[in-house]
């Protein structure tokens, strides 16, 4: 018990540095963009190698648990929310294709990565 | 260098919490994601609004809480594997209500999260 909450812990602060490095990255290339591609890239990314790393790894060992943990770090569904509530003050059409776009590529990539 | 240490030191704690709250769902482990996404969007948005005003914090502290806690406390990967999950093993309905339920729901917490967030800039003006 304390082993696995250790292990996601760690790959939590794996994968939220991964996160902070990747929407740098984006933001730069981006910033004029008023769709929140780095999150979005982020999520879609990490849903897709959660499916995979779930598909393809052995169950019950510990490269499967540290992947599946250093996803659940890298994506992130608060940053999501609050960019969708922020971005709905000033441009409602972008908001819900982000909102709707986020989920519905999210669960479609988190199968293909799955069943690949 | 001290916002890298935030981000990884806090997101460490954000996981620790959000492994301990899915290990404890156990087999409904899936019950336990949707309440820490839930939790998660609402405190990232009344953060964001809020601790600047009642506390001294630095912009790297800030960044460790809402990227790091809050940001390695909720996952996006998750719900979407979830979701796949649970519509593969048939529970359509469940599958379903899970999506729902995350999306509606987080929705509604982080815009009660922000408001809740910005009453404490407004109070700052009042004085």
């Amino acid at each position: 018990m304390i082993e696995s909450v250790l292990i996601v812990g760690l790959g939590a602060a794996v994968g939220s540095l991964i996160r902070f490095g990747v929407t740098n990255g984006l933001k730069k290339m981006f910033s004029k963009n008023a769709f929140p591609v780095a999150t979005f890239f982020i999520n879609i990314t990490g849903s897709f190698l959660l499916g995979l790393v779930n598909g393809q790894l052995p169950k019950n060992t510990f490269i499967l648990a540290f992947s599946i943990a250093v996803l659940g770090g890298y994506t992130t569904f608060s940053t999501y929310m609050n960019e969708t509530v922020q971005l709905g003050t000033r441009k409602k059409a972008v908001a819900c294709f982000y909102y709707v776009l986020s989920a519905l590529i999210g669960i479609t990539m988190a199968f293909l990565g799955y069943v690949i | 260098m001290r916002r890298v240490l935030y981000i990884f030191l806090l997101a460490f704690i954000g996981g620790i919490l959000r492994g301990y709250f899915t290990i404890l769902a156990g087999d409904d482990h899936f019950i336990a994601t949707i309440i820490i996404n839930l939790i998660g969007a609402f405190v990232l948005a009344f953060i964001t609004g809020a601790l600047p005003y009642l506390i001294e914090i630095s912009n790297d502290l800030m960044t460790g809480l809402s990227v790091g806690l809050v940001g390695g406390f909720t996952t996006f990967s998750t719900f979407s594997f979830d979701s796949v999950n649970l519509f593969l093993n048939h529970k359509i309905g469940i599958g379903l209500l899970y999506v729902l339920v995350s999306l509606i729901g987080g929705l509604i917490l982080a815009q009660i999260g922000n408001k809740l967030g910005q009453s404490f800039e407004n109070k700052e003006d009042q004085l």
